[in-house]
């Protein structure tokens, strides 16, 4: 077989799980109407074009490795859709990584081009971190955690945030985010 | 149970409807409730927000209510420091916007089913991604993923 019939057909296969893939997408997600894209609706920035062109290019010549990432996220998907219902509770396979009260007041600190949240950490909800940054005694360890979790009618959450971490048990803790990820069945 | 007025929208000059609430999550983040009471079937939550996209940023521009005393509340009362405008960075997750044609009318949730929603995803305030995705084939107003779950935190654990 001469190489450029290999070449060929590798980029076939490329085309045609693009193809696929791109269909699957569609018609998972509704058709945008003329005018939603005269309003600039459902218009991407044109570098979110670009961006999509290129991945498209990526994937007809790196389909093996496209293949694979999509596997992996329907892996993904699967096993999120999985979560066994618990409630919230902070457990210690939800713990991130150590910080101290300076690294995370520094991350932590919002920056607003039209000045509408105070530049101090977490902005508007500053005094709940103070408050939670009170209850630190000598001895504790302050840990970054993310976890699932889901409530009585079997909505699920994940929630992101600071937890103090008091005799190797986890303790107060500080919600920086909380989004829903499905609702009851 | 009445359909619920709901908050309001504004993106490049164009007004929409927001069939989610933004600002519970300030509440459930902040650990603190919400002050305001409804006096209106039709408004449980008590207030009415507005919002606007500005520089791909979330940001809460209006807010009228009524307060437990009675009193009437706008911007300024929650954020007395920003009365014109509060950047809401402390809100992660889907805006749900209602496009197309009514399809169905119900005396609960947002009062319908519109063909489509616009939904844009947000993350701590800053604007992501957005795409459509079509009700065509949902029945009632608690198939709607994740808007029923903003209800859920209404009425359920979140409620104050």
């Amino acid at each position: 077989m001469s190489l450029k019939l290999i070449l060929l057909t590798h980029l076939a296969i490329g085309l045609t799980i693009v193809v696929l893939l791109m269909v699957r997408k569609l018609k998972r997600e509704t058709a945008v109407e003329p005018s939603d894209i005269f309003l600039g609706k459902n218009e991407g920035k044109f570098g979110e074009r670009m961006i999509t062109a290129t991945a498209v290019v990526f994937a007809i010549v790196f389909w093996p490795v496209a293949v694979y990432m999509f596997l992996v996220e329907r892996k993904l998907n699967k096993a999120e859709q999985k979560i066994q219902p618990r409630a919230f509770a902070i457990q210690a396979d939800d713990l991130l990584r150590i910080w101290t009260i300076e690294q995370i007041e520094e991350i932590e600190r919002v920056v607003d081009p039209l000045n509408a949240a105070p530049a101090i950490p977490f902005g508007h909800l500053n005094d709940g971190w103070n408050r939670f940054t009170q209850q630190i005694t000598e001895g504790d360890i302050l840990w970054s955690f993310t976890t699932r979790w889901s409530d009585e009618l079997d909505a699920k959450f994940q929630d992101d945030g600071y937890v103090i971490v008091r005799n190797g048990a986890p303790g107060p803790y500080y919600r920086t985010s909380s989004r829903v990820l499905s609702c009851s069945e | 149970m009445t359909a619920q007025f709901s908050d309001s929208i504004r993106i490049e000059e164009i007004r929409w409807p927001l069939h989610c609430q933004p600002l519970t999550d300030f509440w459930h983040l902040s650990g603190t409730s919400s002050k305001f009471i409804s006096n209106c079937t039709g408004n449980s939550r008590g207030y009415i927000a507005n919002w606007e996209i500005k520089q791909d940023r979330l940001y809460l521009i209006g807010l009228t209510g009524t307060l437990a005393d009675q009193s009437k509340a706008t911007l300024a009362t929650l954020f007395p420091d920003y009365p014109d405008r509060v950047f809401a960075h402390w809100f992660s997750g889907e805006l749900l916007i209602p496009d197309g044609e009514l399809l169905e009318t119900f005396h609960a949730a947002y009062g319908g089913r519109w063909e489509r929603t616009w939904r844009i995803m947000v993350s701590r305030g800053v604007i992501g991604h957005s795409r459509y995705t079509s009700n065509a084939n949902v029945c009632g107003p608690f198939n709607e993923a994740p808007e029923d779950s903003v209800w859920l935190r209404l009425h359920g654990k979140y409620a104050d």
